[in-house]
């Protein structure tokens, strides 16, 4: 009984495979598919809108709220699943691009097969002529003059026409397919080298890649190579503002210098002009202001050094330059709020400046008892604070930066050309093709002609009727 | 003020511009027909001027506030007929239905505010142009593709060899040209999620970041892509598709208009007010 279970597998070879490979890459599953993975798309749109609801969702209008309550709870949730839709959408595109090519192949080889009147007659357009005076040869120069490439057949009573346009069009759907196999490669490798780190810079300060830490960065990637090392200095930031809260640019002028020490040029990094540089790229961040520096000394004389960061305003709703800053040892955090004549410098800031040429600092402690003016500290000068004294020691610009290396940029840009290419082939490259009979039957010419298209079949339709009238038109009926 | 007069004065000839071929579509009238064609021409000179004006004040395309895109929006699908009715006679009598529609949206604009806005750093790239164009064309292929589908369900419902109907074309064809458009809303859809992308690496740093407003365009995609796939897939009947089709664009009008509006995204910059 074993044995002929055997025999049998051994006579059907790759019988359970092929009906394998036919259901791993049926269109219905790949629509099925493509429903899912819209579903959880649909889901990921959702939680990121719900972070993004207005007033904590509390004002949002019923309709986002309803979407919201039918959303999962964070993005966490749709990660196995979003694993295993892309998992199973690559299986089923493999195996469709698989049976594509079995199947292309086959189709190409039938479909440029000269055609009999007979055969000619069965397609679904198909027209025939009686025109005494019209031959082969016109025929052919009425269908090149359409665009198509046609190849001739002669037997002692028959002549037969193959033309065709737009056959590279019956590879598109493949092709398309084959992009998405780019597109997830290059999310891939975004997966395992996206690093970005953040960083911020006063003039004169330097950040040396490679020997220095990111203030803040993503987690650390799963690959990760030795790359060049340099040095960026801020020269100056250039900022510009339409009105105060509302930015015009935002830019900065900066050194670069190569590991040892080498001045490799000045450049110019502003939003939407990263700098490029030793296979990272740095971005002009938004978040600029002042850093004040400070020096903090308690009752028994220990002094500590530390900076109070003051973000330039974002918003015209909100002018004021505030910070919160917490020292060490004690239950309070200071509330600080900064003035300066330093504004002027910046196009578009200048009413929000200081008229003297001062800094000064509006301290407020908060802690358990409430909130209380604790007085304004001047460039230079000091204040005591609940046993704490403050010293206000240099007020300087600063700007940000974001450093990126990501392997997957160029692939995926890549991908996404190869995509456009395969959609465009896939729906407006459509492959047509025409067969023509010419015979004699009683000693009349008999014209008999068919043509097929993949897509659009009904205009193709009016188009083919309109053909057919044209030819009929122009030759006087026999 | 006079960007805004000649506003007015283009939604006034959309408006008599639909009438007139309203009333060449039921009464058979070829003057009306006409004047359709000629008064949408008009809307379309005044409404160029408008948007001219805007430009010229604002410094910057009409493309930062709800107001500017949906006017926009207005002005590319009313080339866009004007192209596709010149180009191809039968669907002459589509002003019928892409007309009114086309007002419409110029009333949903005016509920927007009117108020010039400055671009912020972010929006100052030719990415974006290449990306609002494209969006665009995105919203006026599906709008065409709308009222080629309201034609057929029209042609459905009634005896199509009877009344003002017979002078569109037939379901076949109707059906055909709304997959076709479908199909190339899809591809300027495409390129605009992808422009957005590049632009959004060169600015940002990341060519994707799940912002509500990406996400649902990617939700979008993958909606009219499942439309392109069922129809071959499942064959699906004529009925079928054309209301897909129709549900697929309210769905993309709350996608790209509604939700933007009232959730702050990245994208909140340019859409709200």
């Amino acid at each position: 009984m074993l044995l002929r279970k055997n025999i049998s597998a051994v006579q059907q070879p790759g019988f359970s495979g092929t009906k394998l490979l036919e259901f791993l890459g049926g269109l219905k599953l790949s629509f099925i598919l493509m429903a899912l993975l819209t579903l959880l798309v649909a889901q990921r749109a959702i939680v990121a809108q719900r972070a993004a609801l207005p007033g904590d969702g509390e004002t949002a209008p019923w309709f986002l709220l309803w979407l919201d309550r039918i959303g999962v709870g964070s993005p966490g949730d749709l990660d196995n699943p979003f694993f295993l839709a892309v998992l199973f959408l690559v299986i089923n595109l493999g195996a469709a691009c698989v049976l594509m090519l079995r199947k292309g192949q086959r189709q190409q080889h039938a479909l440029q097969a000269f055609r009999s009147a007979h055969e000619i007659e069965g397609l679904p357009c198909h027209a025939r002529l009686d025109v005494a005076d019209l031959d082969s040869a016109q025929l052919c120069k009425h269908l090149r003059q359409n665009g198509y490439r046609v190849k001739t057949e002669q037997t002692n009573q028959e002549i037969r026409l193959y033309a065709s346009r737009h056959e590279a069009g019956h590879w598109g759907v493949l092709f398309f397919h084959l992009t998405f196999f780019v597109v997830l490669l290059g999310a891939l490798l975004s997966f395992a080298t996206r690093h970005a780190g953040y960083l911020e810079l006063t003039p004169g300060e330097r950040f040396e890649a490679g020997t220095q830490k990111f203030q803040r960065n993503s987690p650390e990637p799963l690959f990760t190579w030795d790359a060049d090392d340099f040095t960026l200095e801020l020269d100056h930031p250039d900022l510009s503002y339409w009105q105060p809260g509302k930015a015009r640019q935002r830019a900065s002028e900066v050194r670069l210098y190569d590991k040892g020490g080498q001045l490799l040029g000045a450049e110019r990094i502003a939003v939407n002009n990263p700098l490029k540089t030793h296979g990272r790229t740095i971005y002009q961040g938004s978040r600029n202001g002042f850093v004040a520096g400070l020096t903090i000394t308690d009752n028994r004389g220990t002094e500590v050094k530390g900076a109070a960061h003051f973000v330039l305003p974002k918003d015209p709703g909100q002018l004021k330059m505030t910070t919160r800053l917490v020292p060490p040892g004690v239950r309070m955090a200071l509330l600080m709020e900064l003035h300066t004549d330093q504004l002027k410098q910046i196009d578009g800031l200048a009413e929000l400046a200081l008229k003297h040429p001062v800094s000064l600092i509006k301290v407020t402690s908060e802690s358990m008892d409430g909130r209380r003016f604790q007085g304004v500290l001047f460039g230079g000068s000091t204040l005591s604070v609940e046993g704490l004294t403050l010293r206000f020691d240099s007020l300087k610009p600063y700007t940000s930066y974001l450093v990126v290396r990501d392997a997957g940029v160029p692939v995926i840009f890549a991908s996404f050309a190869l995509l456009l290419v395969g959609l465009l082939i896939t729906y407006f490259w459509v492959p047509e093709r025409c067969w023509v009979s010419i015979l004699r039957e009683d000693g009349q010419q008999k014209i008999v002609i068919g043509a097929i298209t993949e897509k659009y079949k009904a205009s193709f339709r009016a188009r083919f009727d309109e053909q057919i009238r044209e030819l009929q038109k122009e030759r006087p009926q026999a | 003020m006079t960007a805004a007069l000649f506003f007015w004065l283009a939604l006034a000839s959309y408006i008599f511009s639909s009438i007139a071929y309203i009333s060449a579509l039921a009464f058979s009238h070829d003057k009306s027909r006409k004047l359709g064609t000629i008064l949408a021409l008009i809307g379309l000179a005044l409404h160029s001027i408008s948007l001219g004006l805007r430009w010229s004040a604002a410094g910057h395309g009409p493309y930062v506030s709800t107001y500017e895109i949906l006017s926009s929006n207005v002005w590319i699908a009313v080339t866009f007929f004007l192209l596709l009715q010149w180009r191809i006679r039968m669907f002459v009598h589509l002003g019928a239905i892409v007309m009114p529609l086309a007002f419409v949206m110029m009333g949903f604009a005016l509920m927007g505010s009117t108020e010039l806005k400055a671009l912020s750093p972010t929006l100052q790239s030719a990415w974006l142009l290449v990306h609002i164009v494209f969006a665009k064309l995105t919203v006026s292929g599906m709008l065409v593709a709308v009222a080629l589908s309201i034609a057929q369900l029209l042609k459905d419902r009634r005896d199509p060899q009877q009344g003002f109907l017979t002078r569109l074309p037939s379901v076949d064809v109707l059906d055909d040209y709304a997959y076709r458009l479908v199909a190339f809303s899809f591809i300027t859809l495409t390129i605009m999620i992808i422009t957005g992308s590049i632009w959004a690496n060169n600015s940002w740093g990341h060519y994707w970041s799940w912002d509500p407003t990406e996400t649902w365009s990617l939700v979008v995609w993958l909606v009219y892509g499942l439309y392109l796939h069922g129809r071959i897939t499942f064959k699906w009947s004529k009925a079928f598709s054309t209301w897909y089709i129709i549900l697929s664009f309210l769905f993309s009008i709350v996608a790209f208009f509604i939700i933007p509006y009232f959730v702050k995204s990245q994208h909140s910059q340019y859409m709200v007010g």
